[in-house]
């Protein structure tokens, strides 16, 4: 009777070379998803313009922009949003860089940039539904020199006022409604509010 | 040392289809899948607002008062409308194709004022030709010309200010999704625009003196 040739010398042999080939292929296979996943993080592959603590993808679902920036929103779980008359501005942390806390007071100042419309909203990071708060330009009181001050706080102020969730950290979101093409590429250098701690307690 | 060269190449090339399946496939799958998701559960051609579990799904960052709705286009065999009354509001609507990116996003500046008529038609590329079917505005009617047999619509509508919520939700529901008679016999662009229709004969003159 034969004896298979995985049992032979030169079988084992084979047999290991195959399994260095596996956890070769397996090894960059885990490697290349990984880094998939980092590079839709890197701000200039997804295509993310950073101006103090805002950040938006004014590239988002064209069909020219590079992949990353489309992985970018799937990866969210989430359509990219209509590359528009409009823009979405995300700001999780203060100018200073650190976490919108609950704990804290901010006050966001600054001139608004010249849109049709705006509505800044409070988002809590961990669920998608409609905002804790907003503020729409309808209902915002300027300043005479026509800038904007806002608070926000867990507890009641006079004038602009966006009521935060008291202990948990949240998301800042900013939509712009009436943007032209050209705008929407330079309103980022043209400085947005500025987002300032007060105090914490 | 070739060995180890050999090795090496091939966890490169593992890690680089990987990388660039994931990267080019993933938006595409995941599109495709919302898609035929939605088809499932909410049908074609029929408008539905959202809320709940699709607006969360759809939806980043909702805005506050908006209302929205969607449409999963099916084009192959007939245009689709969306028609309703003028929102009084300013309103978006998206066209997302299969793969996940944006074919159109048009809002309500750009359409005449009053209701809303919009009208989707297939028009497959043809690539022979290479002309593209560009929007039209037909009487009161924009037309979007779509390459892709079928596509995702999504309206959003924002009232000016929030005392206006409750009558841009009321106008939202008034909005329909329809599957209307195709206007042109080809579906192909440049073939339709090159096939000519036939005109009725002109009557032989009688000769003159015959009564």
């Amino acid at each position: 009777m034969a004896i298979p040739a995985v049992y032979t010398e030169g079988g084992a042999k084979v047999l290991r070379e195959l399994l260095i080939i596996m956890n070769v292929l397996l090894l960059g296979l885990i490697v290349g998803l990984w880094s998939a996943r980092m590079t839709a993080d890197m701000p200039a592959l997804a295509g993310t313009v950073q101006a103090g603590a805002w950040r938006a993808w004014p590239r988002a679902g064209v069909a020219d922009a590079l992949p990353y920036a489309h992985l970018r929103h799937y990866l969210d779980d989430a359509l990219p949003p209509s590359p528009g008359d409009r823009l979405e501005l995300v700001a999780e942390t203060d100018d200073d860089g650190r976490p919108l806390s609950g704990r804290c007071a901010y006050r966001l100042s600054g001139a608004m940039l010249p849109v049709r419309n705006w509505i800044l909203a409070v988002h809590d990071p961990e669920r998608r539904e409609h905002p804790l708060a907003a503020l729409q330009a309808a209902d915002a009181l300027y300043r005479p020199d026509g800038t904007l001050h806002i608070l926000l706080d867990p507890h009641f102020q006079t004038g602009n006022w966006l009521q935060t969730p008291r202990r948990a950290t949240y998301r800042l979101v900013l939509h712009l409604f009436g943007i032209s093409p050209l705008q929407r590429d330079r309103i980022l250098g043209a400085g947005l509010l500025r987002i300032t701690r007060v105090d914490c307690s | 040392m070739s060995r180890f060269f050999q090795l090496a190449g091939l966890f490169l090339a593992a890690a680089l289809v990987a990388h660039l399946a994931y990267v080019l496939l993933l938006p595409r799958m995941a599109a495709n899948a919302l898609l035929a998701e939605l088809h499932q559960d909410l049908g074609g051609n029929v408008f539905h607002r959202l809320d709940g579990k699709w607006l969360r799904r759809i939806v980043r960052h909702p805005v506050p008062e908006a209302a929205y709705g969607v449409c999963v286009l099916q084009l192959k065999d007939h245009p689709v409308e969306l028609t309703g009354p003028d929102l009084r509001s300013q309103w978006a609507v998206t066209v997302y194709s299969p793969r996940g990116d944006v074919v159109y996003a048009i809002n309500d500046r750009l359409v005449p004022e009053g209701d809303v008529r919009i009208r989707f038609e297939y028009r497959a590329l043809d690539s022979s030709m290479g002309e593209i079917a560009l929007p039209k505005l037909k009487e009161k009617t924009l037309v979007l010309p779509l390459q892709q047999a079928s596509a995702l619509m999504l309206l959003e509508a924002w009232p000016w200010h929030p005392g206006q919520t409750p009558l841009v939700h009321r106008l939202m529901k008034r909005l329909r999704c329809h599957a209307v008679a195709a206007t042109r016999p080809a579906r192909s662009w440049p073939n339709a625009a090159a096939q000519k229709v036939p005109m009725p004969r002109p009557r032989p003159k009688r000769p003159a003196g015959v009564p």
